[in-house]
């Protein structure tokens, strides 16, 4: 474990609350001394804030669902109008009672009204706009192997030849079961996240592809964050696709900034 | 004699919600939701749908002292910790909604006292909350599982490994700093 890891270590455990007396004394006379410590400290208390924020909603998303199912009780006593109309359709089908012609006229020419507009919007309104998957697989053409030299027609191959080699050969089940065999690198995650993509996975290929896309140091930086477009489309977010695809259109010399600007435009 | 075995029965509970058992979450709200609501609407003046909503987030408000060990040990039974926060909540509500503030012999001390609440009201802006909440979603599932339950539901390494099937506890100690990482980044952004 290198010395970032281990310090990341020792904050955690302090924004845990699992460090002893002692050891955060120890920890709290650094901080005081290493601006830079302090610094990865602060950082890391604002992502917890995050994961808490975003937790929270998460939680309490869950119990207002479990609310809304053990309300319903409560919920059939409201008098908004629309329940009024409800109530009375039920009662009538519960209780026998006859609905009044002038009101069975109302719903009828309403129904027939719904349907007109429905069919007018669908006439009128062009048909010709792709969905964000459709987008996706427009755009996407996985990533040239640039990581392995392979020498073909060998039998000894290593494990991580025979993944880029299943790679080239658009075997991506089989490339993800070599890949993960070897050690996590970033060109790995890189590929790995190709072939996420190729098999249509998309919420897998964001997983291997996020990381890199924020990750200044790593050279296929700018690729990553055009696949990560790519997998947000596949994936219905096509907000989260349209903020990255408009970074790379604004980036000059990005290596798909062409790509981005056209695509840019068919989502709008 | 009943009462000692309810208590017994809350530790329990307890134990098994910081021993990650979240789900758990649900069972007591189902378990201790129309109570709550019922005296909410006699006592404090409050709506059922403010009484609900407070009471979800007294259950939250429960659960996180209850992962980060800030309460290991039940002086009264979870019945009453719920209802303790939650009314401190209902009166909050009741302030923002100016209503009027019913008398409260018990409000001076309270077993809500013995409950951090401050992780509750720690980020109030709702800005800020937007800006927090929009850079986790916009990681990774693995990633913000992992974060979540490291650094939320208190997961030991071991356990998440488990959880999310990955291969090894270094394989999972080496994505979470990577994910950690990525999220610290997006925030160092400047908020739109």
């Amino acid at each position: 474990m290198d010395n970032s890891n281990e310090r990341q270590q020792k904050i955690d455990d302090k924004l845990l609350g699992r460090l002893e007396a002692t050891a955060e004394s120890e920890l709290d006379r650094q901080l005081a001394e290493d601006a830079s410590l302090q610094a990865m400290l602060d950082d890391t208390e604002l992502a917890r804030q995050a994961i808490e924020v975003a937790e929270d909603q998460v939680l309490k998303a869950r119990l207002q669902e479990l609310e809304g199912s053990l309300a319903v009780g409560w919920k059939s006593r409201s008098t908004s109008p629309l329940r009024v109309i409800r109530d009375d359709a039920d009662q009538t089908e519960s209780n026998g009672q006859v609905v009044p012609f002038y009101r069975r006229h109302f719903y009828a020419l309403a129904a027939c009204l719904l349907f007109l507009l429905a069919a007018g919007i669908y006439f009128i309104l062009p048909n010709n706009v792709a969905s964000p998957q459709e987008l996706y697989a427009a755009n996407f053409e996985p990533y040239r192997n640039i990581a392995v030299d392979i020498t073909r027609g060998e039998d000894n191959l290593s494990v991580k030849e025979r993944a880029f080699l299943a790679y080239e050969q658009g075997n991506y089940r089989e490339a993800l079961t070599y890949l993960g065999q070897l050690e996590a690198t970033p060109v790995n995650d890189f590929y790995a996240g190709q072939a996420q993509l190729g098999l249509k996975k998309f919420p897998a290929a964001i997983d291997d592809l996020f990381p890199l896309a924020q990750m200044d140091d790593f050279p296929l930086q700018q690729q990553a964050n055009w696949y990560l477009a790519l997998a947000y489309l596949g994936n219905e977010a096509t907000a989260d696709a349209k903020q990255i695809l408009s970074t790379i259109a604004g980036e000059e010399g990005h290596p798909f900034q062409k790509q981005a600007e056209v695509l840019l435009e068919e989502i709008e | 004699m009943e009462k000692q075995a309810d208590l017994s029965a809350d530790l329990q509970l307890l134990q098994n919600i910081r021993d990650g058992r979240h789900e758990l979450l649900d069972t007591l709200y189902r378990d201790h939701r129309d109570a709550f609501l019922s005296y909410a609407r006699q006592h404090l003046y409050a709506n059922e749908e403010d009484a609900a909503d407070c009471f979800q987030d007294a259950v939250i408000v429960f659960y996180k002292n209850a992962v980060s060990g800030k309460l290991t040990e039940l002086t009264s039974t979870i019945r009453t910790y719920l209802f303790a926060i939650g009314k401190r909540m209902v009166y909050r509500k009741n302030q923002q909604r100016r209503r009027e503030a019913p008398v409260d012999l018990d409000l001076e001390r309270s077993p809500a006292d013995e409950i951090d609440l401050s992780i509750f009201t720690r980020i109030d802006d709702d800005h800020r909350k937007q800006f927090l909440a929009a850079a986790m979603n916009r990681m990774g599932d693995t990633c913000r599982q992992i974060l979540t339950l490291f650094y939320y539901h208190r997961y030991p390494i071991e356990s998440i490994q488990t959880t999310l099937n990955l291969s090894s506890p270094g394989a999972v100690r080496v994505k979470k700093l990577r994910c950690l990482e990525s999220l610290k980044k997006m925030l160092s952004k400047p908020q739109g």
